[in-house]
């Protein structure tokens, strides 16, 4: 009994981390997409945070970490980047980022914002 | 006045002549065994990576935390870890930390008080002349301390002595600019040659090496008097002897190596019987008969020869002796250079004063796959067949690893630390030579013909990601590569750069896929890389953490039975020192490849390592001839994703880390 608990105790936290994003990563994810729209607004947030649970369905933590690699290495010059561009694995992930990605663009469009100033009139 | 009086004089003007550089390697020397520092880039001259602090250890290693960190704001792959210094060598009122960046090399002085920067240093370069002579990402492996002097090796060659008071220059020279013309000088960025490794200081002087070994420079190892940044001497890795430093005394495998031995190496390249399979012989012959390794003719090929040194150095102070690794021969496609091609791929132990060769061994002659032998050499007192041996230990890119007696070159282990290897069956302990099998030999299978399934890839099984060893467990912690690869080596007629073309020019000659070893082993994995532990008495693999990725940084053991290491996805690893479990992780911003060092500040330890690998927003602002491309042709179609990463700085960040 005892070591039943010992291994369940083992495998949740190891499950977890495999599973779900960590915060960290959420949120730079989600700044990083705001400064892509242009600012760090409440309406980039909404389009973003948005953005972001799509991803978070469509893909595991796993697929991104490894397609996030490939898409951020795989022009590197020399061997170094030939290690990411000839691996099958990470671009088949990268496939499915980018198809997330649509996913989540035409799920969320950008929450457009009134502005406070009048329009000027002539 | 008499005679005796005269060479008495002559005597204690020599004795004080020779004991300032004693005096100044023993402060040094002293002040390594101060735990609270890292003053060389290895930590100790025995390359040990290793450290007696032990207030982080494998029982509390889980609660360790991000305690500051550090944004160089350069782009691209940040290799090599800091520099920890008293205020007493550094002429300020606190003790500081001093941190590189990949090109242009910025130098950072970060007061360890009040954590601001002191001071920053930019060397100024010439990035669209140096950048594009860069043959594997503009990293720079970090700096090094001697005599109240900081030392940069700049990319462009320029080696800097710098007051780490305040960052002012107080002496700087070109590494190669000296060598003249009838040499094959003077050599500089303009013509292939560049730097990346850290400067070594040992004794009085600072050593140096030589990257552009695809660029068709016949590479060196050099040593600057720290005096004044005069050159002290200087060894090339192949050529006459007078250009390598080789005397009647300097041995291979215990016997002399004799007149010649570069020279000798370099045969002809007739291209009439070299189409196809190789006029070189089958591997069985040649690495069974000297004989058969012998040149009909030689040939110049020397003079562009590569053979560059880009690693860690140690130093043995009882032998006075200096120790590295060089670099693959010029170009990948080995058929046209049939030969030995000494002394690439080789191990060197030369006399730090004059750089005389005491030893050499070739560990992978003739080479055929780019497995470059400048992995870094670790001194320890080991136990080798019931004998206690003054050993060197060695990671091959080329998959073996190596233990020699370091006083006499003895060759006592050679055995693969990765099981995947295949390209040789074995290394003939009398004879030093590698059994190569002919189905992956990439001579035999001829030009423009793939050689498939080779192990290990041309990354090696371990690049320059330096290992660890821990006095403690007796192990070596190593980061390795688990890659196989095709290899198609380029003939001329099939568009190679040819030899009259090279020098300066990429001078390459291959083209390679990789994949995970795995594929080639039919065992259905898919990991890239392992963290090992390793016994260099017997030769065997004690336990092996697979990785998804290659493993790139450098580990770091200490007294805490803690062993760091960093991966690719950005991982901060803490594992136990004996069992290899996994204690700690830590996402950082960027895949590492760094290397990890530890000191300590007012009581408590910290532990460092620079986070960023590059990539492609670093790619595109690092380098011109991408910078012009339209977005969708250097990046393929990534969109507007771009923004992302420079939001949130792709750039290198030195991460520390501690207990809360």
């Amino acid at each position: 009994m005892l070591k039943a608990v010992t291994i369940l105790a083992l495998l949740v936290p190891s499950f977890a981390a495999a599973a779900g994003f960590p915060t960290v990563e959420t949120v730079r994810m989600v700044v990083g997409c705001m400064a892509g729209l242009g600012e760090q607004s409440e309406e980039n947030l909404l389009t973003c945070a948005c953005r972001q649970d799509v991803l978070e369905t469509e893909l595991s933590f796993e697929v991104f970490e490894e397609a996030s690699l490939q898409e951020r290495y795989n022009s590197m010059p020399g061997k170094r980047g030939g290690l990411f561009r000839d691996d099958e694995i990470s671009r088949e992930n990268l496939k499915q980022l980018q198809d997330a990605r649509k996913k989540a663009a035409s799920s969320c469009p950008q929450v457009r914002k009134v502005p406070s100033v009048p329009r000027e009139t002539e | 006045m008499s005679k005796f009086s005269f060479s008495r004089w002559i005597i204690v003007s020599l004795a004080l002549f020779m004991s300032f550089p004693t005096y100044a390697n023993d402060a040094l020397r002293e002040l390594m065994n101060d735990a609270n520092y890292w003053v060389f880039p290895g930590g100790n001259y025995n390359n040990w990576r290793y450290s007696e602090l032990d207030q982080i250890n494998n029982n509390n290693a889980g609660d360790l935390v991000a305690a500051w960190t550090f944004s160089t704001g350069r782009l691209q792959g940040h290799e090599g870890g800091p520099l920890v210094l008293p205020a007493s060598e550094t002429g300020l009122n606190s003790d500081h930390l001093y941190i590189h960046a990949s090109f242009p090399n910025d130098v950072f002085a970060i007061d360890l008080e009040t954590l601001e920067i002191t001071w920053d240093f930019v060397p100024p370069q010439d990035e669209a002349e140096t950048v594009p002579k860069m043959c594997c990402d503009i990293v720079n492996r970090g700096l090094g301390y001697s005599m109240g002097q900081i030392y940069l090796q700049a990319a462009d060659t320029t080696l800097y002595a710098l007051n780490p008071a305040d960052g002012s220059i107080i002496w700087q020279t070109k590494n190669g600019a000296d060598i003249s013309a009838d040499l094959g000088g003077p050599y500089g960025p303009a013509n292939g040659m560049t730097n990346t490794n850290a400067p070594h200081p040992i004794k009085d002087k600072v050593l140096t090496g030589c990257s552009g070994a695809e660029f068709g420079v016949r590479c060196w190892f050099a040593a600057f008097n720290a005096s004044d940044g005069s050159l002290a001497w200087r060894a090339f890795s192949m050529g006459p002897d007078a250009d390598i430093l080789f005397d009647e005394n300097t041995t291979s495998m215990g016997e002399p190596v004799g007149a010649d031995s570069s020279l000798k190496t370099w045969c002809a390249f007739d291209a009439e019987v070299s189409t196809g399979k190789s006029s070189w012989g089958e591997n069985a012959l040649r690495a069974n008969s000297a004989e058969e390794r012998m040149c009909a003719e030689t040939s110049d090929q020397w003079k562009i020869g590569g053979g560059s040194v880009w690693g860690w150095w140690p130093a043995d102070f009882d032998e006075n002796l200096v120790y590295y690794g060089n670099g693959n021969p010029g170009t990948w496609n080995p058929v046209v250079r049939p030969g030995d091609n000494r002394w690439s791929m080789s191990i060197f132990a030369r006399d730090i004063d004059t750089g005389v060769a005491r030893w050499v061994y070739q560990m992978t002659p003739h080479d055929e796959w780019d497995y470059d032998g400048i992995n870094e050499m670790i001194l320890a007192e080991l136990e080798v067949n019931g004998e206690s041996v003054p050993a060197l230990v060695h990671f091959d890119r080329n998959g073996f690893g190596y233990t020699m007696n370091r006083k006499t070159g003895e060759l006592l282990v050679a055995e693969k630390y990765d099981p995947a290897v295949n390209w040789a069956t074995h290394v003939d302990m009398k004879t030093g030579y590698p059994q190569v099998v002919n189905e992956y030999s990439t001579h035999y299978n001829g030009q423009d013909v793939v050689s498939k399934d080779v192990c290990p890839a041309a990354l090696g099984t371990k690049d320059q990601q330096p290992a660890a060893y821990s006095p403690k467990t007796n192990l070596f912690y190593v980061p390795t590569n688990h890659v196989c690869m095709t290899y198609e080596p380029v003939s001329y007629d099939a568009g190679g750069v040819t030899y009259e073309q090279a020098a300066g020019s990429w001078y390459v000659n291959a083209n390679l896929t990789m994949y995970p070893a795995g594929q080639v082993m039919g065992n259905g994995t898919t990991n890239m890389g392992n963290f090992i532990a390793w016994d260099a008495s017997a030769g065997k693999i004690v336990w092996s953490i697979p990785e998804r990725w290659s493993v790139w940084s450098g580990a770091l053991a200490t007294n805490g039975d803690v062993v760091f290491y960093g991966t690719l996805e950005g991982y901060a690893k803490a594992i136990d020192a004996s069992s290899g479990k996994l204690l700690w992780q830590f996402k950082t911003p960027s895949g590492i490849i760094g290397n990890f060092n530890t000191w300590s500040h007012k009581g408590k330890q910290y532990v460092g390592v620079l986070s960023g690998i590059g990539g492609w927003a670093g790619a595109v602002v690092a380098i011109p001839v991408l910078r012009d491309m339209s977005g969708d042709a250097a990046l393929g179609a990534v969109g507007g994703y771009r923004a992302l990463w420079n939001s949130t700085r792709n750039s290198g960040v030195l991460m520390v880390f501690s207990l809360p």
